[in-house]
Parts: C-alpha cells; sequence; structure tokens
C-alpha cells in the first residue's frame, strides 16, 4: 500500500520527461508480482435484468459476510476475485430482488446472473429492493447516478420526461434558464460539460432551442454524472462528464413502447433477433407544433417547426467472450418557412465490441463517429443568403480492465480522436437585376483538423476495511493537423506572418499530463469522508456572443494562441446513511482553479471572421462551494432535498478594467426539492420546487445620448442579478394495468403551478411617448398544464 | 426591418413560446454611477465645419435633461501642426468652420474641462466616396401574398463606389422627412467589397409624398468601431453578447468619440 501511494506521489512530483520510465518501474514491481504469486481463483460474468437481458451497470456483487466485493462495469460485467473455497455471493442492484447463489471455488469460472424487478407490474413505481449504501462505501465524490424511474417522475414543462432536468435538481448542477437544457456543473460553463451518449460526444444536447433535451427517456438505460474526482478514463472537458448509456434492447421477447403528449409523441420498439443473444432497439421521437399550426391554420402550409430523435442499436453475442454493440443516434431541429430556414443536430454512431480475454481482464474496443451542424438560409428577392458550419469527430478507442485481486482493479487504455472542425462560412449570392450583374460573396474559412491523443492509467484499490482509493493518471496529446495557414498577427489583430503547413501535416502540439485521485475512509458502517483531487485538460473551446449560447455557437480548437483550458479541483465530502440506508445524506466542497479561459473580446467580429483568435481574450477562473444533499429511497413518499452555495468567478486583463467578476452562472443559492408520495399502486404524484439567486448579468447604472440615441452606461461586467428564480411543478400518474401484457398510464401535470413569473431576459429600453427608461421583464412561461399518455406492451 | 402576421408568427414560435410568455415592466433597483463625460466631436470634410458636443451622462431612471459641460477648453491641431482653439457657441457645443481637411490628414483634439480634466483623441481623414444612384422598388415581405398588406414597404438600392487602396468604413443615416431615423443607421466596412461599387440593399417603411434622404458618411476607424460597439450594446437580452460601454478613442474617462468623415447626401420623393 504505502509502496503504491509514494510511487503515485512520485509521479505526481516528477519532472514529466522522466513519466513514462517511472510508469514502467511501477508496472514491473508492484503489479507483475501480484499477478504471478496470486493463489486466487475469478468469478466473472454479467449481472443483468431477467426478463429484458439488459445489463444492470454498477450493480453489487459481495460475498455474505461483505467483506470481499466488487460492481460491476459500465458494461455490465464483473470479476470477484477470491481464494479457494465456499461462499454464498450476493448479487444487488437497486430496485431489484437480490439474489444469492452459493458456489464451490476451485477454478474460475463464469456466471452470469440475471436479477428480477421488484414489483414489475407497476414498472414506473419506484420500488423498495436491495438498499445500496455505495454512495458511502464507494471511491467515486461528486458523483451521481441517476435513477431513471425517479426521473420519470419528476413533473416537466409540456409533459415530456427529460432525464436530463431531473439531473438539474442534484447538488452542484445549475439549469440554464427556463426553456434551456443547457447546464453548468461547480460553476463551470456549459460548454465545460463531456456529454457521451455510448461514449460518443454529444455537442448540442438541446432542441427547439433548449426546451428539450436530445435524449428520449425511452431509449436511455442509465445516466452518470461526474462533477469532481472524474476517472482517469475520461477527459477533455474540463467541469464534468455525463456517461450516457443507450438501453440494448430486450433479448427475450418484443416489446413495444411510447407515449402521446401534447406536442411530442414517441415509440420505442425492441427485442430478440436471436433469444438471448441478439437483440434490436428503435425508438423515435417527434414534435408536431408545426402539424397543429398547420391543421387550423391553412395560410401556414410552408411551417417547418419539429425537431426528432431516433435511437437504434443492436448487439449480438457470440459465445461468452465477445459481445457486438452498433448503435446510433440522429436528431435535428428544423425551423422554417419557404423564405427563411435554420435547421441544425447531431449524429453518432457507436460499433463497440466487449471481449474478455481471461477470467480477470476484460476489454472495450470502441469505433465511434459524432458530428453537430447547423445551417440558414433565406431568401427575398434576387438575394440569397447561406451559413453553414459543424465539427466531425472519429474516435478511436481502447479500454482495459484488469481485476487483480478482489481489492484491487486495473484500468487503462487509449483513445484517438480525429477533430475535423468546419468553421462559419456564408455565401450571397445575387442574381442579375437591372442594376447587377450575377454576384456571389463568399467567405470560405479553411476547415482546421487535429488529432486529440489519450492515454490513461488507473487503479481502484481497497487497502482495508476502512480505507480505499481511485488514482490515476491520463496523458493527453493534442496536435494540429494541416492543411493550414498559420497566422501571426501584431497587437492590432493585423496579420505580419504566415507560415503554410502541408496538408496532413502536424504542426503544433499542447500537452496535458493530469493526475486523479480519489480517497475514502469508511468511517464506520454507515459514514464516510472522502477527498479527491483531479487535473482535467480542454483542447477544444466553444464560443459563444451570447450570454445564454445558442446553436450557431462555434467550436473551435486549442492552438498556439489558444492554449488548452485547465482544472485543477479539490473535492472532499462527507457521506451518511441512516434507518438501514433509506436515508443518505452528503455535504460536499469544492474548490477549482480555472486557466486559459476563452471569451470574445468586448465588440468581437465573429462572423465569418478568419482570424478570429484575434477576436480573442485569455483569462483565469476559479469556483468554490459546498453542496448538500439529503436523500429518501424508499416508503410512499420519498424524494430528496438538494442545496449548494456557489462562488463562480473569471478575470480577464481586457474586460471589466482587469478585475475580476462573476460568471453568468454564479448562482450563490441553489435549492431543490423532489418529493414523490405513492397513494397506492395505482396512483402517484410529484412535486419539485426549486429556488436559486438569479443570474450575474450586467444590468446600466446610467445613460446617455449620442446622435439621438439613448445608449446605456455600464459600469461593472456582471456586477448586478436577475430577480431570484423560484417556480413549483406538480404531476400525478395513473396507472392502469388491469391487463398484464398492455400497461398503460396517464400523466398530468402542471409546470411552475404558482405562474410565477420568472424573467427570462430583462431589457431597458426608453418609452417613446413618455420618454422615460424602463426595464422590461420577459417571462416564458407561466403555469404551463400538459397531459401525456403512455403505454407498454 | 418590417414584419407582416406571418412573419412574426414564425418570430415568435421559432423563440418557442408563443402562447406562454408575456412582457411586463418592472421596477428594478439599479446602481447609480457617478456622471461621466460623454464628448460627440465630429469633423466634416464636405463642409470644412467641425463640432463637438459635450454632455454629462445621467442615472437610468432620471430623466432630466443631459446636462452640458460648459467652459471646457477645446483645441484641434492637425498634422502636428499648430493647435487652434474651438470656441464654444452654445452651452456645452464647440464648432467652428472652415477647417480644410485632406485625405489622410491626422488631427488630434484635446479637450480640458474646467475642472481640469483633460481627454485627448486622434483621427485620420478617410478617401470619402459619393453616392452613385439610389433606386427605390416597392417590396412585398416573403410569405406575405395571402395576408391583406396595407403597410408600403419600399427596397431602397443605394450604390457608391469604394476606394481600393485603403481599408474604408461607412455610416449611412437615414431621413424621412428630414427626421433622422435615430435607430436604422447602417454600418458597413468593405471587407469583401475592396474596390468594388458597393451596393447597399435595405427596406424602408415609407407612404406616397414622403421624401427619403440618404446621407453615406464615409467614416475613419475608430467612428465606425464606436457606432459598431454601440450597436452591440443596443442588442440586449440572453441571446446578444454582454453589454459593455463603447471605446471610443478618447483617453482618459470620457465615453465618446472623434469622427472625421466626407458626407454625400441624396434625396428622393416617393410617388
Amino acid at each position: 500500500m504505502q509502496l503504491n501511494l509514494f510511487s503515485l506521489l512520485y509521479l505526481l512530483i516528477m519532472p514529466e520527461f522522466t513519466i513514462s520510465k517511472t510508469f514502467f518501474l511501477f508496472l514491473l514491481f508492484f503489479i507483475i508480482p501480484l499477478v504471478l504469486f496470486s493463489q486466487n481463483f475469478s468469478l466473472t460474468g454479467y449481472v443483468s435484468d431477467i426478463n429484458s437481458g439488459e445489463e444492470l451497470l454498477f450493480a453489487s456483487i459481495t460475498t455474505n459476510d461483505n467483506t470481499k466485493g466488487t460492481v460491476s462495469n459500465e458494461y455490465g460485467f464483473y470479476s470477484l476475485t477470491l481464494p479457494k473455497g465456499k461462499y454464498k455471493i450476493i448479487f444487488s442492484y437497486s430496485g431489484y430482488q437480490k439474489k444469492e447463489i452459493e458456489i464451490e471455488l476451485y477454478k474460475s469460472f463464469s456466471l452470469n446472473v440475471g436479477l428480477k424487478q421488484i414489483d414489475n407490474e407497476v414498472e414506473e413505481v419506484v420500488v423498495t429492493g436491495e438498499r445500496s449504501d455505495k454512495n458511502v462505501t464507494g471511491t467515486e465524490v461528486g458523483t451521481i447516478q441517476i435513477d431513471l424511474k425517479e426521473s420519470k417522475l419528476v413533473p416537466v414543462i409540456f409533459g415530456e420526461q427529460d432525464i436530463f432536468k431531473s439531473m438539474q435538481l442534484l447538488p452542484g448542477i445549475s439549469s440554464g434558464s427556463d426553456g434551456n437544457s443547457g447546464f453548468f456543473v461547480r460553476g463551470g460553463d456549459s460548454d465545460q460539460n463531456l456529454i457521451l451518449l455510448d461514449e460518443a460526444p454529444v455537442y448540442n444536447a438541446s432542441h427547439l432551442l433548449g426546451f428539450f433535451s436530445v435524449f428520449n427517456s425511452d431509449a436511455i438505460k442509465d445516466l452518470k454524472i461526474y462533477k469532481g474526482g472524474v476517472p482517469a478514463q475520461y477527459g477533455g472537458r474540463i467541469a464534468s462528464v455525463t456517461d450516457i448509456r443507450m438501453k440494448n434492447g430486450n433479448l427475450n421477447r418484443w416489446e413495444t413502447s411510447g407515449g402521446i403528449g401534447l406536442i411530442s409523441s414517441r415509440l420505442t420498439v425492441e427485442g430478440p433477433v436471436f433469444k438471448n443473444k441478439s437483440s434490436v432497439i428503435f425508438s423515435a421521437r417527434r414534435t408536431y407544433a408545426d402539424l397543429l399550426v398547420k391543421a387550423f391554420k391553412k395560410e401556414y402550409t410552408d411551417l417547418n417547426l419539429y425537431f426528432f430523435d431516433l435511437n437504434a442499436k443492436a448487439n449480438i453475442k457470440f459465445g461468452n467472450k465477445n459481445r457486438l454493440f452498433l448503435s446510433g443516434y440522429w436528431g435535428r431541429d428544423i425551423f422554417g418557412m419557404d423564405f427563411i430556414g435554420f435547421d441544425w443536430g447531431n449524429k453518432t454512431a457507436t460499433i463497440r465490441l466487449n471481449h474478455i480475454f481471461s477470467a480477470s481482464v476484460f476489454s472495450n474496443t470502441t469505433f465511434i463517429y459524432s458530428d453537430y451542424n447547423y445551417g440558414f438560409d433565406a431568401g427575398f428577392n434576387n438575394f440569397n443568403i447561406a451559413l453553414d458550419a459543424g465539427i466531425y469527430d472519429y474516435n478511436f478507442k481502447q479500454d482495459y480492465n484488469w481485476y487483480l485481486k478482489n481489492n484491487r482493479t486495473i484500468s487503462f487504455g487509449w483513445q484517438s480522436i480525429y477533430h475535423r472542425f468546419k468553421p462559419m462560412g456564408f455565401k450571397i449570392i445575387q442574381t442579375a437585376d437591372s442594376l447587377s450583374e450575377d454576384k456571389i460573396t463568399e467567405t470560405k474559412i479553411d476547415e482546421q483538423k487535429a488529432l486529440e491523443s489519450s492515454f490513461y492509467f488507473a487503479e481502484k484499490h481497497t487497502f482495508n476495511n476502512e480505507l480505499s482509493a481511485e488514482y490515476g493518471i491520463r496523458f493527453n496529446l493534442f496536435n494540429n493537423i494541416g492543411y493550414a495557414v498559420e497566422k501571426t498577427y501584431n497587437e492590432s489583430g493585423e496579420v505580419v506572418d504566415s507560415v503554410t503547413h502541408k496538408n496532413n501535416e502536424f504542426y503544433h502540439h499542447n500537452f496535458c499530463f493530469e493526475p486523479r485521485i480519489n480517497i475514502t475512509y469508511l468511517i464506520n458502517k454507515t459514514s464516510s469522508f472522502k477527498a479527491s483531487y483531479s487535473k482535467i485538460g480542454q483542447f477544444l473551446h466553444l464560443l459563444s456572443n451570447s450570454t445564454s449560447g445558442s446553436p450557431t455557437d462555434m467550436w473551435i480548437p486549442s492552438s498556439e494562441k489558444v492554449l488548452p483550458e485547465i482544472s485543477n479541483q479539490f473535492s472532499f465530502g462527507y457521506f451518511r446513511n441512516f434507518s438501514d440506508n433509506n436515508y443518505e445524506l452528503s455535504f460536499e466542497g469544492f474548490y477549482k482553479l480555472l486557466s486559459n479561459q476563452v471569451d470574445y473580446k468586448d465588440g468581437a467580429d465573429a462572423f465569418g471572421n478568419p482570424d478570429i483568435e484575434t477576436e480573442l481574450v485569455f483569462g483565469k477562473g476559479r469556483a468554490y462551494g459546498l453542496e448538500f444533499f439529503l436523500k429518501r429511497n424508499y416508503g410512499n413518499l420519498n424524494g430528496w432535498i438538494s442545496y449548494t452555495l456557489l462562488k463562480s468567478e473569471r478575470q480577464f486583463d481586457e474586460i471589466n478594467f482587469g478585475l475580476p467578476f462573476s460568471a453568468r452562472q454564479d448562482r450563490t443559492h441553489d435549492f431543490s426539492l423532489v418529493l414523490t408520495y405513492k397513494f397506492n399502486p395505482q396512483i402517484i404524484s410529484s412535486v419539485t420546487w426549486v429556488y436559486n439567486t438569479g443570474d450575474a448579468v450586467t444590468f446600466p447604472a446610467g445613460k446617455y445620448q449620442i446622435d439621438g440615441q439613448i445608449i446605456n452606461l455600464y459600469t461593472e461586467r456582471n456586477g448586478d442579478r436577475m430577480p431570484d428564480y423560484h417556480r413549483m411543478d406538480f404531476g400525478i400518474t395513473f396507472i392502469f394495468n388491469k391487463n398484464k401484457r398492455f400497461y398503460n398510464e396517464l400523466n398530468i401535470s402542471a409546470f411552475n403551478v404558482y405562474n410565477r413569473k420568472n424573467a427570462y431576459s430583462i431589457t431597458f429600453k426608453t418609452d417613446e411617448q413618455t420618454g422615460k427608461t424602463e426595464a422590461e421583464r420577459l417571462a416564458l412561461f407561466g403555469i404551463v398544464p400538459s397531459v401525456s399518455w403512455n403505454f407498454k406492451f | 426591418m418590417p414584419y407582416n402576421k406571418k412573419t412574426r408568427l414564425f418570430i415568435f414560435l421559432f423563440i418557442g413560446a408563443s402562447f406562454f410568455s408575456c412582457t411586463d415592466i418592472i421596477e428594478l433597483n439599479l446602481k447609480n454611477t457617478e456622471p461621466k463625460v460623454i464628448i460627440e466631436a465630429n469633423l466634416n470634410m464636405s463642409d470644412s465645419s467641425f463640432c463637438a458636443t459635450i454632455t454629462m451622462s445621467n442615472d437610468f431612471y432620471d430623466s432630466s435633461e443631459f446636462l452640458k459641460l460648459e467652459n471646457a477648453s477645446v483645441s484641434l491641431q492637425k498634422n502636428s501642426d499648430f493647435a487652434f482653439l474651438i470656441p464654444e457657441t452654445e452651452p456645452g457645443v464647440y464648432s467652428k468652420k472652415g477647417i480644410v481637411v485632406n485625405p489622410s490628414d491626422e488631427f488630434l483634439l484635446n479637450i480640458t474641462s474646467s475642472e481640469g480634466e483633460k481627454y485627448t483623441a486622434k483621427a485620420s481623414a478617410p478617401s470619402p466616396s459619393q453616392i452613385l444612384y439610389v433606386i427605390p422598388s416597392p417590396f412585398i415581405p416573403p410569405g406575405s401574398e395571402q395576408n391583406n398588406q396595407t403597410e408600403k414597404y419600399y427596397q431602397i438600392v443605394c450604390a457608391w463606389k469604394d476606394t481600393a487602396t485603403v481599408d474604408n468604413y461607412y455610416r449611412i443615416k437615414p431621413y424621412i422627412n428630414n427626421t433622422f431615423l435615430s435607430d436604422d443607421y447602417i454600418l458597413v466596412n468593405d471587407n469583401y467589397n475592396n474596390g468594388d461599387t458597393i451596393l447597399l440593399v435595405t427596406i424602408f417603411e415609407i407612404y406616397p409624398g414622403d421624401t427619403l434622404s440618404l446621407e453615406l458618411l464615409t467614416v475613419n476607424k475608430e467612428y465606425y468601431s464606436f457606432f459598431s460597439d454601440v450597436n452591440y450594446t443596443l442588442s440586449q437580452g440572453p441571446n446578444y453578447t454582454t453589454p459593455y460601454n463603447p471605446k471610443g478613442n478618447f483617453s482618459g474617462s470620457a465615453v465618446g468619440y472623434f469622427g472625421i468623415y466626407g458626407l454625400s447626401r441624396f434625396e428622393l420623393l416617393i410617388y
């Protein structure tokens, strides 16, 4: 133990150029001998839902005396290494009946286990099951796994279940404004959140300008968010990682589920191709506001206003050791009429092979494609304007889990992402008329390319009954790739020199070395203290010239001038469970230092600018806060209280006279209450109440007149506050399942029950009649009732 | 920009708030700040006149007139030559005629308030362009064919020749019946049209009998940047950039600009 920690500390403090040498010494002296002299046997396999065959991620596998155990990994695979002997092994997962299996271990063997969901007939009910203490005993800090059943009961706007909205009710995670599914984690910016769907990055998780997220809850199996203590296998965003896994599809029987709501409907079909060997799932969702408008207003036949999502996944098992997955997502928002159109969307595709090399080595090989792009076009008279932009990723990833002993698991792997950036360009086509000839005005900015390569190594180590840790390192190397014309600018932003790089030439490198460590000290069986440190680098930067973000925001790569954003986060927490794990309580604190933060300078000329780097400023930031979380897991009344106390600041030489200023998402107080009450198995109600300090904004402190215009005078960047935000939502679900083969439910909900006018924006203007200047509030939503009907058969 | 009903519907749907949003005027406690000196200084190459208006800012809710800064000492220096004083012709207004300006001439403006505060700004004269022609044609907003279109819109094409040898910046000021439409000016640069004939196409709501006048101001870069900043700050809300004070080209704490421009004017009577 001491040797390993010593090695890690040595790795942390040593000069970078000797890392690789020390790493191999580490392997040679402290890991390999453990394997060579091991006398243990391994019990391996998958834990899954007995009815659907869906793997259960992070399920618990322990011996009956609870002295040895493990959890299934993010693919449902587990490996438990024990000395020869007789054991009673307990498999458990929240919401499922635990299963005890007696085994006599005299050799390594495979055991796939199916668990039965409790109260399977009432599927949407929060059920009582195994009372997990993972929040106390696990090594993870600042990590939350979302319970999909809970999230489906949380009332949301338009009745559309949205796992992202539920996530934003947890401590440390702030939602955007009304109708915005962007979110902020521990004071970070929204582009600093890595969102993975079946390991493919999703660059814009919003539909309909933020009213919905792109994740169709019917197609999602699991969501886990890392706010701090991010494991070494993840990298590339400095604020958080949200790892979302799609369902694999029912391996045992065909199922159809769906829902019909006021403005959208969805349908999912899943089932086995070969029973217990191969399954598929297709899920689709579409809004139909445009169809309703067209139905009632015949003159709007050319209106397009909708979004759609398609999720598809297939998998097949090859023997006991191989399983191949193919999954994809395609979603797009389309707005337009005959003279104007605007659309954007994501596409992802994942090909994944799980392979079990041996009882102790599991591998995952993944190829991922992901893109996000948008387009706009408008035409009138003899003019046509078109612009488009996008980012395209090709990603190859290899992960290994090596179960050394029952108290030690090593993870390592590498990843290489080829990024292609298509910057915003536009074209104006003017057709000939009496005044002019055909003319095309076009800005075409060269595409940029980059290769982001990473290697990671991590170990999860339980030292004794009290102390466990997860520590690791991640190396990142980011290369810019030609063809490119690399320009040098003077202080005025004028080009003074340029170097041309050939196609596929690697011409600039950014490197980041990222140590991570989480430590858990179990005070007793029901309480623990945890601490973590993580360093993360981010090589992609989202440039936004609006305070709320928009689909047209632009991703750019790091370069010689735009250095990688770096976060150093320290966090700690006290975790305590009560009443046989019925109540979870946690206090967490964090302090985060941010460097190389990127922003536009005031008045930046961003539109189609080929020298966009001259419009940027670079600075630093910090965020710190405390989080409180109390949750009741079981019983007719359950739910949680969440509170976050936060300070988030940024500092740029060129902004606010070089003084620190509050980040827009600096919400001092953020409180959420979520309650669910089960009247009986057929009727469940839920209520949420949220309160937060208003966003930090810049309001005028005075005014002046120039050339007939009244212009506002400002004093301090983000020195003011939007009015405090609070809102209550209510929902009630009636479950009709007299016929077991056909389950259906009716959900009635109301968003913003007491019709609070929460400000979406405040603008300042002069009344044309009185000449007085005044503040005008725009509130997007008053009370919004909705109804939806969901079914499954 | 004209909107008919169909366009409005689209815009509302576009922001996703057609049925539920509402606006109201609210009382908001805003910080107050010490009054700032506001300087609007223009040197018109076309009539060789200079005028600087110096005022003070007000608190946001203060409806009183903007105070004028009187008794300041204002001087203008051309091409590092001797400086000449600009007299105060009205309270807070300092003006002088007969200042001959040629393209590329450099000017230094010095202002000293009666309390001794100094503000200086430099500007160089642009190469003025002249309007070649202005052509109006009736304009039917897209998608409005099926509605009863009562408003009268005209598409106005304004053309001028850009000077190829230098970067040029323009501000087009529209007047209807000699009333300046202060919110409808247009800023243009020659980034994509250097040396070309620039065609500006814009749309105005005009009625028969109205007189439309367009002023083409070829301005120095600092003048252009100031009004470009003003445009940014006038666009408010979460979909726009964080507001800030236009930087202008004055040293010290004054807000404002010192601009030099050449003026070309075209008048049009709508029948």
